[in-house]
């Protein structure tokens, strides 16, 4: 099961699909959004994807930790549209014959998820909107004075945010 | 001499990309031996798009990402990808804004 859905996340119906008499784990995993980020507080988030590529990737990130682990099944589903806070924008389970290999591997599916999904996060916080990632997200900031829109464009950093 | 533009490509833009040009796709035409990089020049020109951090823009062709010396085909379908929501191509993760 890869999927972009508008609906919210059924965790029970990712565990279901990847449960397997041949499995002795299953890990699961929500990303649910947050109430504040970088000191704003957030009123909604949302996410828009590229559906098609999107669900191409889910399915290469399973190949991929298949390949590292000795696993089961894989299941990703990732929520479009407004999430209200605390729901679930995305949703992982993992099956495999040990614990170890299903957690190891779910945690590789969520970070190559958030790298590379072609999936975007527009943050409606108290005062204003930005897209997450946006050169515009850096200059909201904290109040750390980032708000002189100096050259940002260059491209590094790494790793999930929330 | 004007180049002969004899490739159709599908243009898909989203998130920051799309909001700031006011559609999600549109059809192109270009010339046969168009890069990706070249294809970013152009768009650079007609569209503005280094105002929206060119440096951070990926590109996909037909659902995979490809690097900017690739040759676009015609009939293409090129989905110009600004960061994604997990975070990269940013100076955010680095906890400095």
């Amino acid at each position: 099961m890869f999927a972009i859905t508008e609906e919210p996340i059924d965790l029970a119906a990712l565990v279901a699909h990847v449960s397997d008499p041949a499995a002795g784990a299953v890990t699961s995993f929500l990303g649910t959004t947050r109430a504040t980020n970088r000191g704003r507080n957030v009123l909604r988030l949302e996410y828009e994807a590229y559906a098609d590529m999107a669900v191409a990737e889910f399915e290469k990130i399973a190949a991929e930790a298949a390949r590292r682990w000795e696993l089961v099944r894989v299941a990703i589903v990732h929520r479009v549209g407004v999430v209200p806070l605390g729901e679930a924008s995305v949703g992982i389970a993992v099956s495999a014959p040990h614990r170890r290999e299903s957690i190891e591997a779910c945690h590789y599916c969520i970070d190559a998820l958030k790298l590379v999904a072609p999936i975007w996060k527009k943050e409606h916080f108290e005062g204003g909107e930005v897209w997450i990632g946006s050169l515009a997200d850096c200059d909201h900031g904290d109040g750390h004075g980032h708000s002189h829109g100096d050259a940002h464009g260059h491209a590094h950093g790494h790793g999930p945010k929330d | 001499m004007r180049e002969m533009r004899s490739m159709t490509l599908r243009l898909l833009y989203f998130g920051l990309v799309r909001e700031k040009l006011g559609r999600g796709e549109e059809t192109r035409a270009a010339a046969g031996g168009l890069t990706v990089d070249g294809l970013l020049e152009e768009l650079s020109a007609s569209h503005g798009l280094f105002a929206l951090g060119a440096g951070v823009l990926r590109v996909a062709v037909n659902r995979e990402y490809v690097g900017g010396d690739h040759v676009l085909r015609d009939g293409d379908e090129v989905a110009i990808i600004p960061p994604v929501a997990g975070g990269t191509g940013n100076d955010c993760d680095r906890g400095d804004c």
